[in-house]
């Protein structure tokens, strides 16, 4: 309840999100061509993935930077809960699944109905597609969740995490897939980024809605979840020698 | 004047007492600035233009916002961190100072890493008019507009934040006045819908950083006088802001215990 508290800031929130997606919107239609029989994203596609990435955000992307770490350990309430009889990283991800529903409830759905209101809201290819699109999106907040936390954790040797959350930002940007497809991304770039987590958390969960791919993203989302929670559980690992409380 | 000058001179100097610390920041603001041209750059690299701007016409654009938006964040960051001190009450410690609360806010801290930020800006200005072979007027003019740019958007920041003396909580409405703008300032405005070209050319006015001037210069359109918008309306929203700043001093009610 405490993130509703505000509830007008809450509500200019919704409409910068939404101007967010008119600009891209509206530069997508600007570029890309009406119809095509060759060319996949198309200003009709394209407009329904910027609607989709400005929604999908809110759940697989736009977490607290660094997930609030560094301001537990500027506090020095890092070493409670590093004490505790709970592993830190999944109590982290618990906390901020917790959330979730919130971002869900109180951020996705009224930015989809100011969409549904002006562009329309993109309807799922098929059945099938809505359904797989659940795992994916949440495959995607969780990949999403354990790269903020690398993020946050960097705070144990940096302190400051600013450089590394606007970086992080900088690049889901650019290639999340969210915005500009990760496959159309020049040269390598665009061999290479839908196989980087960032695609992860927005391109793949995108196409699997509008039937533009299937188990065989989900299966890479999948790939990517268990191998950031091993990266995670290392890093954490790395992270408990060098907790040094500040608070006092 | 001058007193924020020697407070400006003291802050670079202390900055760069950890010299590593300011060039990995500097370093680091360029690139993530870079980056975020970079988005816009394979947009175009895959359409060629939009909306008949090149590759080296958008990144004037792009660099000319990107400048402004880096120059002001150095010298007013706290402006931007001042619903800090509307929730923890640290507004009336600059109440109880002997001179104006804006004063005191704007001298308060100078994130001079940014400079990196502003140097990126102006990269992408000097690549864009090598590019379209500008003549040397328009280079000494674009590299004039992003000091007028900084107080265009100096002074939305500083509404945002008076508006914070109504509000409490403003970074929202921060992401919704400055962020929003600057992200569609990159590119030309007769791609948006009438609602959008109006607010960012009126309201929110970082339009007329870029945009206004440029397709005069460029010859996309527009006339002569596009030249002095930038400076019509930083004059203009700076006055508003100030104002502003002033009302919503005066209501100004502690929320610290």
């Amino acid at each position: 309840m405490r993130n509703v508290a505000y509830k007008w800031s809450h509500m200019v929130n919704c409409v910068a999100s939404a101007i967010f997606g008119f600009v891209y919107i509206a530069l997508w239609q600007a570029v890309a061509p009406a119809t095509s029989s060759t060319d996949p994203y198309t200003a009709p596609t394209m407009t329904s993935m910027m609607v989709l990435a400005q929604v999908f955000a809110w759940v697989t992307t736009f977490f607290p930077a660094g997930l609030g770490i560094q301001a537990g350990i500027r506090t020095g309430s890092i070493a409670l809960e590093m004490a505790r009889p709970v592993p830190y990283f999944p109590l982290l991800v618990a906390r901020e699944g917790g959330s979730l529903l919130y971002q869900l409830l109180y951020r996705a759905f009224p930015l989809a109905l100011i969409f549904a209101a002006t562009v329309g809201f993109p309807r799922p290819a098929s059945a099938a597609s809505l359904a797989l699109a659940v795992p994916s999106l949440l495959l995607g907040a969780y990949v999403g969740m354990t790269l903020t936390y690398t993020v946050g954790i960097l705070a144990l040797w940096t302190t400051e995490i600013r450089w590394a959350h606007w970086t992080y930002h900088s690049a889901v940007a650019l290639l999340s897939g969210g915005w500009v497809p990760s496959d159309i991304l020049p040269g390598w770039l665009g061999l290479v980024a839908p196989y980087l987590p960032f695609s992860a958390q927005m391109f793949y969960p995108i196409r699997v809605y509008l039937g533009m791919g299937g188990w065989r993203e989900v299966l890479i989302q999948a790939a990517w979840a268990a191998i950031m929670t091993a990266w995670c559980y290392w890093l954490t690992g790395r992270a408990l020698r060098r907790v040094v409380v500040q608070g006092g | 004047m001058a007193l924020y000058l020697r407070l400006l001179g003291a802050g670079v100097r202390a900055r760069l007492q950890y010299k590593f610390d300011f060039l990995f920041t500097t370093v680091l603001y360029g690139v993530i600035t870079a980056i975020d041209f970079l988005t816009v750059a394979a947009i175009l690299f895959r359409y060629s233009s939009v909306a008949g701007w090149n590759v080296y016409e958008i990144a004037l654009l792009s660099g000319m916002a990107s400048a402004s938006n880096g120059l002001f964040r150095v010298l007013g960051s706290e402006v931007t961190l001042f619903e800090r001190y509307l929730v923890t009450g640290e507004f009336d410690n600059l109440l109880i100072r002997p001179w104006p609360t804006l004063a005191s806010l704007l001298t308060r801290n100078f994130d001079i890493g940014r400079v990196g930020a502003f140097l990126q800006g102006l990269l992408l200005v000097v690549v864009g008019l090598n590019g379209v072979g500008a003549p040397v007027w328009l280079w000494v003019y674009c590299l004039v507009v992003p000091f007028a740019g900084c107080l265009v958007i100096g002074a939305i920041y500083l509404a945002v934040a008076a508006a914070g003396f109504w509000l409490t909580r403003i970074d929202e409405l921060q992401t919704f006045a400055v962020n929003a703008p600057l992200a569609a300032v990159n590119y030309p405005q007769e791609i948006f819908p009438k609602a959008l070209r109006w607010l960012f050319l009126s309201l929110l006015p970082m339009a007329a950083i870029g945009y206004v001037p440029l397709s005069y210069a460029l010859g996309k359109g527009g006339s002569v006088l596009g030249l002095v918008v930038p400076f019509l309306a930083a004059g203009a929203s700076v006055a508003v802001s100030v104002r502003l700043w002033g009302w919503g001093e005066r209501r100004y009610q502690s929320t610290g215990s």
